[in-house]
């Protein structure tokens, strides 16, 4: 099974799972990386099945991550997965924790995913190929101290993600695995110590991130999302055995 | 032989302090009472017009108490919608005096709110704040709980905050006759339907706006001693009068009211000032140029002048640390407004 990975500098820490040993459990499996920093994959177009960079810098970036891919031909993969590409997800959990109108919920949910490149990302892969689509949201802040939001606020923003968004695209939304959650809001510390910069051919690739950074994680929390990830790729494909997908 | 007159400041000539000036700016039209210092908290209710105010403190950086904040991730233009970001909590328009008594009655007093609830095409829709959530509620317990949201929201704010800051907008109203209930805009007009066996027309007159206003501001100094306010009154006219009268005419009386009991109102009490936002627009020496097309929503100018009188009087620089971003017309929420569809009909 072929996946493609399309995101921004959150892929690096899938990355350094799946070259750091997660590729080993999973053969039959390749897994090619198209990333770009910040909101770069954001000049992304799509021609003829293909997703093609309008800026030099994205191309550069996807060459560098895929290992000479230059653009994503969606007729070589069987499953895409969008990772990363949003922001300051924890308000979105507390809004689930708060005291709001199922309404008002739904309209701030729309605009925040709406604000983002993951859902325009899963947009333009929409439109260049059928094949099953899977979203995974930048990692909630590491934190140290665990505050009031629990794991079910947590789970209820997925499940509302997913009935109001991701199931539109359709898209399967993927959390983050329950070993990586400090609290319903943050990721434990552990998890963003060592992260590292997106190789995209520049000077500072794999450099460590600064010592506050919170919002990028490290190969560990990779293997693990990938893990997750991985799994419920394999349920989708068992409940659907004839999906041509997964042939 | 001397008299007062000749030892009166310029400001209080006509000719000098208001016609005679070759530039519409009024310097000196207000001395505030309770000067704003930088970490004064600033709490804002009351009709469309009062949207203006916490924005424009909130530009220049000081403290606009917001006990009610909207989702994460709502946009600005939705949560205008949704009534957050207008007020310190979600009141929706405050219009009248008599409606503000109810809501420090509800929120500091713990009264019980009106069960009354209107039927919208998609939702239920709250009789007191009937412009704030599109489409409506979903049912009954999610509109009763949010009312208690802001509720809370609302006793925050006031129990938080060193300004209360309320401006005057209407005189008019509709009651339910058996209930009692003060709606916030005539049944029917919105949603709801229109009896009028039960549906009765109050114009309010000097003493009851006095009234309910004196005892609106008891309860608030009951619930925060500390509290001082600051009245202003909407320049903007009436949609549409049910009193009988001309529209014209009926405006004039109700903002006269407005003007007069919040002139009582700072006169009476050292904790309560007034605000001339009404002069600064009506003024004859404007000659209605802050008016729109439509000769009753006040432009974004209009806007900007009154607040630059605003905090130049309290002596905070226009030019720090933001420019004010008004709401547009288009952004105020004045559920009012929909009165003026029913005059085409005429």
């Amino acid at each position: 099974m072929k996946i493609a990975v399309i995101g921004n500098s959150h892929i690096g820490a899938l990355k350094r799972g799946w070259d750091g040993g997660v590729s080993k459990e999973y053969l039959g499996v390749s897994l090619t990386f198209f990333g770009a920093r910040n909101s770069a994959i954001s000049a992304l177009s799509v021609n003829a099945g293909r997703l093609i960079p309008e800026t030099s810098e994205l191309a550069q970036s996807f060459a560098v991550t895929s290992g000479g891919q230059r653009e994503v031909n969606a007729a070589e993969y069987d499953v895409f997965l969008a990772y990363g590409m949003c922001r300051e997800l924890r308000g979105q959990v507390e809004n689930h924790a708060g005291s709001f109108s199922s309404a008002a919920l739904t309209q701030a949910s729309l605009d925040y995913w709406a604000s983002y490149n993951l859902l325009k990302t899963l947009d333009k892969i929409k439109q260049a190929t059928e094949r099953p689509l899977f979203a995974g949201h930048a990692p909630l802040a590491a934190a140290q101290k665990a505050e009031d939001l629990t794991q079910d606020d947590y789970h209820t923003f997925l499940a509302a993600a997913q009935r109001l968004v991701f199931d539109l695209i359709p898209a399967k939304l993927i959390g983050q695995p329950g070993a990586t959650l400090l609290d319903g809001g943050a990721t434990r510390a552990e998890f963003s110590k060592g992260s590292e910069r997106l190789a995209v051919g520049k000077p500072d690739d794999n450099s460590p991130h600064i010592a506050t950074e919170v919002n990028h994680m490290n190969a560990a929390y990779g293997a693990l999302w990938l893990r997750a990830f991985l799994s419920r790729v394999a349920q989708t494909k068992k409940a659907a055995p004839n999906e041509t997908a997964f042939s | 032989m001397t008299h007062p007159y000749e030892n009166i400041p310029k400001s209080a000539f006509w000719r000098g302090a208001v016609a005679g000036r070759e530039t519409r700016a009024l310097p000196g039209i207000w001395q505030p009472k309770h000067p704003l210092e930088q970490d004064t908290k600033v709490a804002s209710y009351g009709s469309c017009f009062a949207q203006h105010i916490g924005k424009a403190l909130a530009a220049r950086g000081r403290h606009w108490v917001q006990s009610e904040p909207a989702p994460h991730g709502l946009r600005p233009e939705h949560r205008a919608a949704f009534g957050y970001d207008l007020f310190s909590s979600r009141t929706g328009n405050i219009y009248t005096s008599s409606m503000l008594l109810n809501w420090c009655r509800w929120a500091l007093m713990e009264e019980a709110t009106p069960r009354e609830v209107w039927q919208g095409e998609d939702g239920l829709i709250d009789p007191v704040r009937a412009g704030l959530e599109p489409g409506g509620f979903a049912d009954r317990a999610e509109f009763f709980a949010a009312r208690q949201t802001s509720l809370a929201a609302f006793r925050n704010a006031v129990e938080t905050a060193d300004l209360f800051v309320f401006t005057l907008g209407l005189t008019e109203s509709w009651v339910n006759n058996v209930t009692k209930m003060e709606y916030q805009i005539c049944p029917g007009t919105i949603a709801g339907q229109f009896d009028p066996s039960v549906h009765v027309f109050v114009n309010m007159g000097f003493s009851e706006v006095l009234s309910s206003l004196e005892a609106a501001f008891d309860l608030l100094r009951a619930a925060n001693g500390k509290l001082k306010f600051l009245l202003t009154v909407s320049p903007v006219p009436l949609t549409a009068t049910a009193s009988g009268r001309h529209v014209l005419t009926a405006t004039t009386y109700s903002k006269s009211v407005l003007r007069a009991v919040a002139g009582e109102m700072a006169t009476r009490h050292r904790d309560v000032d007034y605000f001339p936002s009404y002069e600064l627009i009506t003024a004859p020496t404007m000659r209605g140029s802050f008016y729109s097309e439509n000769q009753r929503s006040v432009t974004p100018a209009g806007v900007q002048f009154v607040m630059r009188h605003f905090f130049e009087a309290e002596g905070v620089s226009a030019a720090k640390p933001a420019p004010v971003q008004s709401p547009s017309e288009a952004d105020l929420i004045c559920e009012e407004e929909i009165l003026d569809a029913f005059g085409d009909t005429r």
